[in-house]
């Protein structure tokens, strides 16, 4: 009789401590900041949604946001596979409305990954589309999730929850510059990479979905360091690109080669800061974010500002432009831009020089709710993938 | 199958039952029957070794226990000697010491055209090769009689909790055991529970945690700074133990519950205030194998000063070469042998300088353990690279402190829950070490031991690496 009291409360104790210390960390993941958490609460709503693995971090919301005005989401995570941002990205749909633009890098078809897909077991209770990949890879974990509510939580991705549970992960970013050493080093032996072409499928999936609910998609190759890209161009690069380009019927636009600096890397796959600032400034340019959308929700955000002109020139501050610092920015906008579908009279957006004849100056990019969120530091751990250590594939 | 696996949770669940079920020789053969389905799920034909070598020694010991001729007696020792390092050096040594042939040669300018063999390394061969050969050697001392009983030796051989990563148990504290029917006690199933707890959440929550962060570390050290090196080479250190300890833990937890006394093979290691206390903490059924049959053997301490040095690094060495053919073990020996010869050196006057700056006794104890655990944690960079150039480069990095800030650690989650894992580990390491009385309200309350039993379940759900990953000292 005593032994069967000690396993029923040994049992008893377990489960119910299980229980209690899950629905806690529920709570802290559920209310967290994290870009995940805010997806499922249904508090991402973004015009424009950005996808990609580690490399797609560098799409750095802050500047996106000051350029264009707009609300960004980035559910990039380090190492993140196809299928599964395919999942999150329908879930960001149905969860928080389509974005106007969604912008991809395409890079994410190197890897399928059933370890990390299990990492968001956290959130399968908010998806069904999401428990039926987890379970797909592997249903122990699943499975494993249901039994333990603690084992639920066992991920890197909680661990982020977690520590953006009061702060905004906007700036989630490398902000660090790559070593002398590595740098110079002019073997990059080591490294391989390849195309899954089961994973451009799913990349396939996601683009055609998004299309279908009105979402314009662009298709981009982030910059990569210069030697390491030319490296890998014939093996990886130029077959993906092609690849891509024939499944989704969109152009894929090649930044791999667009930055030169050595100071705008963080190592061999990943800008950094400074660097993804620079290449956020050349989406611009080349109208990756729509910026016609900008220039109407600038103005529905700021009434100060004269309403919008069909053929307008707008003035803007260029403080980390790629324009010289002490000349303004001018973005002149023009009608005819036939890819725009949401906008009833759309416009084309170019840059300028200042001296143009009709200008206004650009306000600065009214703050929403959750650019209002406190922002803290820039959080350069990433994570435990293999995407992160460059020499460790 | 390994004891953090699917497999092994099914298989353990069929047998526990029958094993109390049976009694006598039907449960012995059922002990034997299920060792063998778990050594051959690895691969059956590693069997082969395994029986070779029950069949050998427990032949050669009873020849000779029969025998009187001294002469005779030697010779069928030797010959069990032989064989069982024959076997051992076959397996784990032919390509290694062919290769540094070869390399030798090519010095020479000598070409020659031979080639390594594709051997493969039967698992744990390195345990129960050891455990086999003392037998002989015991039984040829006349410290035990000859085993008649082939099943029952078997079984001493075979017997799976310590099978493939030890310890490696002695047959005169072990085979006694079989003797004794085993009766179903409450409280040893408890006990040996909470021995399995620990040692999962020290394989699977710690040391499979670590791993990544140590992998990467090693793999390429030229892509990271010398403060992410410096945290890897820690890490590792954890790593190696808590992989280490926790299969002991397993295997000693399963045989208690299974009515069998198990040594000790760790007792908080890097508590450790010199060398010599490490080695009677870290791996002690390896490293009391080697001072009672080999050290002792070499003259021990009784052929004077240089003699006992000399002998002392000799054992080291060849303790390192048990581990693996590479001379990364070597070093990794012949390290800590110069640690013990510098300590009996220099321990002295380093006691006796401590005690003229008279530094209070617990910063005493500190500074110790710290020595020996840095010390340690050098002699580990050569026991975790691939080979030698691997280490020499992990080392050039972290001493040219090229990039030494927090900020240039990667993967920083990991670092932290690494050092949260480590905190819990430490805190009942010392709670084990120093409160002694802890330990006893443990053993004997039982709600202590639900609270700490369930904790234990929640820290390994909670922060555990799921992926089945072999033990370390597998590959031993």
């Amino acid at each position: 009789m005593k032994h069967f009291l000690w396993i029923t409360a040994f049992l008893t104790l377990s489960f119910v401590g299980d229980r209690f210390f899950g629905y806690f960390l529920k709570k802290v993941a559920f209310n967290s900041q994290f870009r995940y958490s805010r997806l499922y609460r249904g508090d991402a709503k973004a015009d424009i949604l950005l996808v990609g693995n580690s490399r797609g971090l560098g799409f750095y919301q802050p500047e996106i946001e000051r350029l264009t005005g707009l609300n960004t989401l980035n559910i990039s995570y380090n190492g993140m596979p196809a299928d599964l941002a395919s999942v999150l990205v329908r879930d960001q749909f149905q969860k928080n409305g389509a974005p106007k633009t969604m912008v991809i890098d395409v890079t994410m078809c190197d890897r399928k990954d059933e370890l990390f897909v299990a990492a968001f077991n956290l959130y399968s209770a908010y998806s069904d589309s999401l428990k039926a990949l987890i379970t797909r890879y592997d249903k122990t974990v699943y499975y494993g999730g249901l039994v333990s509510h603690l084992y639920r939580h066992n991920s890197e991705v909680f661990q982020r929850a977690f520590n953006y549970r009061k702060k905004t992960d906007e700036d989630w970013l490398l902000d660090r510059v790559i070593s002398a050493k590595m740098a110079s080093d002019t073997s990059l032996k080591s490294y391989k990479v390849r195309v899954m072409p089961e994973m451009v499928d799913h990349l396939k999936e996601m683009v055609d979905f998004a299309k279908s609910q009105g979402t314009d998609v662009k298709l981009v190759i982030s910059p990569y360091f210069p030697r390491f890209a030319e490296s890998i161009r014939d093996s990886f690069l130029t077959p993906l690109k092609t690849l891509v380009e024939a499944k989704t019927g969109l152009i894929v636009t090649d930044y791999s080669a667009a930055l030169t600096a050595t100071e705008a890397f963080g190592d061999y796959q990943h800008a950094n800061k400074k660097g993804c600032i620079q290449f956020m400034n050349q989406l611009f340019e080349e109208k990756m974010f729509n910026v016609r959308e900008t220039l109407t929700n600038v103005s529905q955000a700021a009434p100060e500002t004269p309403s919008q002109p069909t053929d307008s020139t707008l003035v803007m501050p260029a403080t980390t432009f790629p324009a010289p610092k002490d000349k303004p920015i001018v973005v002149k906008v023009a009608a005819s831009a036939p890819t725009m579908p949401i906008v009833s009279e759309p416009v084309e957006v170019e840059m300028v020089s200042a001296t143009a004849s009709k200008q206004m100056v650009l306000p600065e990019p009214a703050k929403s709710k959750k650019s209002k969120r406190k922002k803290k530091h820039s959080d350069d751990s990433y994570g435990t993938n293999v995407d992160a250590f460059m020499l460790n594939r | 199958m390994v004891f953090n696996s699917i497999l092994f949770l099914q298989f353990i669940a069929c047998f526990l039952p029958l094993y109390f079920i049976l009694k006598g020789r039907d449960r012995m053969w059922l002990c034997l029957i299920a060792s063998y389905i778990f050594y051959g799920s690895w691969d059956w034909r590693f069997l082969g070794i395994v029986l070779f070598t029950t069949v050998l020694d427990y032949s050669l010991a009873i020849f000779i226990e029969d025998t009187s001729d001294v002469v005779k007696k030697k010779r069928l020792v030797t010959l069990s000697v032989c064989m069982n390092l024959g076997f051992l050096g076959f397996f784990k040594y032919f390509n290694f010491f062919i290769d540094s042939f070869i390399n030798l040669l090519k010095i020479g300018g000598i070409t020659p055209s031979w080639h390594t063999l594709h051997i493969i390394l039967p698992i744990g061969i390195s345990f129960y090769t050891f455990q086999s050969m003392s037998y002989t050697i015991d039984v040829y001392k006349k410290e035990i009689k000859a085993e008649r009983d082939f099943f029952r030796f078997a079984t001493f051989v075979a017997l799976f909790p310590q099978l493939v990563a030890g310890p490696i148990v002695r047959a005169r504290d072990f085979l006694p055991q079989f003797r004794e029917d085993k009766k179903f006690d409450w409280n040893r199933i408890i006990e040996g529970l909470g021995q399995i707890l620990w040692g999962f959440f020290k394989k699977v929550a710690i040391a499979d945690s670590l791993a990544p962060f140590v992998d990467q570390c090693f793999n390429a050290p030229d892509g990271f700074s010398a403060s992410h090196l410096l945290l890897g080479v820690i890490f590792y250190s954890f790593q190696i133990y808590c992989d280490f300890s926790g299969y002991s833990n397993i295997a000693c937890g399963l045989a208690y519950m299974l009515g069998f006394d198990f040594p000790w093979n760790f007792r908080t290691p890097y508590f450790s205030k010199n060398f010599s206390e490490f080695w009677t903490r870290w791996h002690i059924s390896l490293s009391s194998w080697l001072r009672d049959y080999l050290y002792i053997s070499l003259g021990g301490n009784r052929n004077g000063v240089f003699m006992t040095y000399r002998n002392l690094v000799l054992t080291m060495v060849l303790g390192g070469l048990w581990h693996g053919a590479n001379y990364t073990f070597i070093i990794w020996g012949f390290l800590h042998g110069f640690y013990l010869v510098i300590q009996r050196l220099v321990g002295k006057k380093f006691g006796a300088l401590e005690d003229a700056m008279k530094m209070p006794k617990w910063m005493q104890t500190g500074l110790d353990i710290m020595i020996v655990y840095t010390l340690t944690c050098f002699a580990w960079i050569f026991f975790r690279a691939e080979n030698l150039s691997t280490a020499l480069k992990v080392i050039e990095r972290i001493v040219s402190l090229e990039g030494f800030s927090w900020d240039t650690v990667i993967n920083k989650f990991m670092v932290v829950k690494a050092f949260v894992l480590i905190a819990i580990l430490l805190t009942a390491e010392m709670m084990n070490n120093n409160w002694q009385n802890l330990q006893k309200i443990a053993l004997v309350s039982t709600p202590f031991r639900v609270v700490s039993y369930s904790i234990l379940l929640w820290l390994i759900a909670f922060f555990g690496t799921f992926g089945s990953k072999a033990f370390i000292y597998f590959q031993f």
